[in-house]
């Protein structure tokens, strides 16, 4: 491949693109952790409680949906080469979009109201048409790769997810049956966890792991592979129950779960093979969360409740993965920003932090302790100490408070350096 | 001449800081040869408004040779590599 000058001035979007959803989510996470100590232990008990429902999409929706979304504005650029177009109009609209119609579903579940349920769908369905469509068109100017295909995967997943999430707002609210509601809910939830998250999460983490903590790539097999397969599988796993056919469900989970074991020790042993053997925080989220995939990809075979895979998958990998990259693409931002004012201003005179200076690893370890500790009493909870659960939402809340700081006066020290520039 | 600059073992952002540098300390005439185990895409928006013209070729599944040097000079020849 060979590539000149054809690029524009300004690959990256604006700082604040990706942090007016950075600094949001962590709060979503919060409010989950809140909910759960207000609730106790009947919200893991059960996957159908109204406060379950709230307390899911504050995680899927409010957390990670904002962190890869955001994560989305920033990555395109450095890892395909292809801006979002208008990424400031565009991100602002999403965002905001986003926040009040996730709030609105929320408390449409916390209190069983179907109609504000039906209202959120609204929000919610601009926000994913027009981050689809931008996507859709800085994906056409791409310089292709597995990452943009992965990308484009992972936009179908979405779509998947939320028609079926919205099918099933509808079905309730406007009270038309649907045959088999729990079937929609699986296939809602591994529509939104694998088709969409799972798909971004294998396709970046074979970009971000050897990044940042320098290991040898993962193989081109699984990079150029892992995500398609892992969206046929999921492919197959919805045939199988559109026809009705255990066979071809089976296979497809069976599938799927076999990419995201494979994922799980892949990362595991590559980052165990890097270039600086040195500890970071976002070791210690990405090893919590490997460990927590292959315990769920262990409990689905084992057939435990799908109350304690939620947890693990949820709690343990789609909060503890975005939590660990977001303390390496913070401070990068943070300091890739500044060091692009220096150069368009001609201010060698103030000088750029280094980008460890940004947050500590002390900050950022407080926010694991918390968090691991907070899944720790979970499992319990769900082990029969029923007792812990609210103790365990407290912890969450906690964690998710300490993040929310910590990424706050990442952007906080930002601005205050680039006040220096004058 | 060539200067020749490897941060394929680098963690991000030492790579970029260490590009800026070399650049800071290039003298006329010559330009920059880095390797790296990845395409700098951020890097192409600082060179393009610090007036430097860069190719970039992909040599192997981690590896990329990128040729760096004033937009106002001559681009240089490829750079050599060892026929197997």
């Amino acid at each position: 491949m060979l590539s000149t000058a054809a690029l524009s001035t300004e690959q990256a979007p604006p700082i604040g693109v990706p942090f007016a959803y950075f600094l949001t989510a962590p709060w979503f996470a919060a409010a989950a952790g809140l909910a759960l100590a207000w609730a106790g232990p009947g919200l893991i008990l059960t996957r159908w409680a109204p406060t379950t429902l709230a307390a899911t999409h504050l995680l899927g929706l409010g957390f990670l949906g904002l962190t890869i979304i955001g994560a989305l504005f920033q990555l395109l650029p450095v890892l395909v080469g292809a801006p979002v177009p208008r990424a400031v109009g565009v991100s602002r609209a999403v965002c905001g979009l986003l926040v009040s119609g996730i709030a609105m579903l929320v408390v449409g579940f916390w209190t069983s109201g179907t109609q504000i349920q039906l209202v959120a769908l609204a929000p919610l369905g601009t926000a994913v048409a027009i981050l689809v469509a931008a996507l859709a068109l800085a994906l056409r100017r791409a310089s292709g790769g597995e990452v943009a295909r992965a990308i484009e995967l992972a936009m179908a997943g979405l779509l998947f997810a939320v028609g079926l999430g919205a099918t099933i707002v509808l079905a309730l609210g406007a009270r038309f049956g649907l045959m088999s509601l729990p079937t929609w809910v699986d296939l809602h939830l591994s529509w939104a966890l694998l088709g969409w998250a799972g798909v971004l999460l294998v396709a970046f983490g074979a970009q971000l792991v050897p990044l940042f903590h320098v290991t040898p790539p993962y193989p081109m097999w699984f990079r150029g592979g892992a995500p398609a397969v892992l969206f046929l599988a999921l492919l197959g796993e919805t045939a199988g129950h559109l026809a009705d056919n255990a066979l071809l469900r089976g296979a497809g989970a069976s599938l799927a779960l076999a990419v995201l074991a494979a994922f799980a020790v892949l990362t595991l042993r590559l980052q165990a093979a890097r270039r600086r053997p040195v500890w970071d925080p976002t070791l210690s989220f990405w090893w919590l969360g490997m460990v927590c995939l292959l315990g769920a990809v262990a409990g689905w075979l084992l057939a435990v409740p799908h109350t304690t895979l939620g947890v693990l998958v949820l709690a343990g990998v789609a909060v503890a993965v975005p939590s660990g990259v977001l303390y390496k693409v913070a401070p990068f931002l943070a300091w890739f920003h500044l060091q692009g004012e220096q150069v368009a201003r001609g201010r060698l005179d103030v000088a750029v932090p280094h980008m460890k200076s940004f947050v500590s690893d002390r900050a950022a370890h407080t926010h694991f302790a918390l968090h691991a500790g907070a899944l720790i009493l979970l499992l319990a909870a769900l082990a029969g100490w029923e007792v812990l659960a609210r103790p365990a939402g407290v912890l969450f809340a906690a964690g998710a408070v300490v993040q929310g700081v910590n990424l706050l006066r990442v952007y906080l020290r930002f601005r205050a350096v680039r006040r220096q520039f004058g | 001449m060539e200067r020749v600059l490897d941060v394929s073992d680098l963690e991000p952002p030492e790579p970029l800081g260490r590009i800026l540098d070399a650049l800071d300390h290039l003298g006329a005439g010559d330009w920059l040869h880095v390797r790296h185990r990845r395409e700098p895409f951020p890097l192409y928006g600082f060179l393009q408004r610090l007036g430097y013209a860069w190719r970039t070729e992909r040599t192997g599944e981690a590896s990329f040779d990128i040729l760096i040097w004033p937009a106002t000079g001559q681009p240089p020849a490829p750079p050599h590599r060892e026929s197997c």
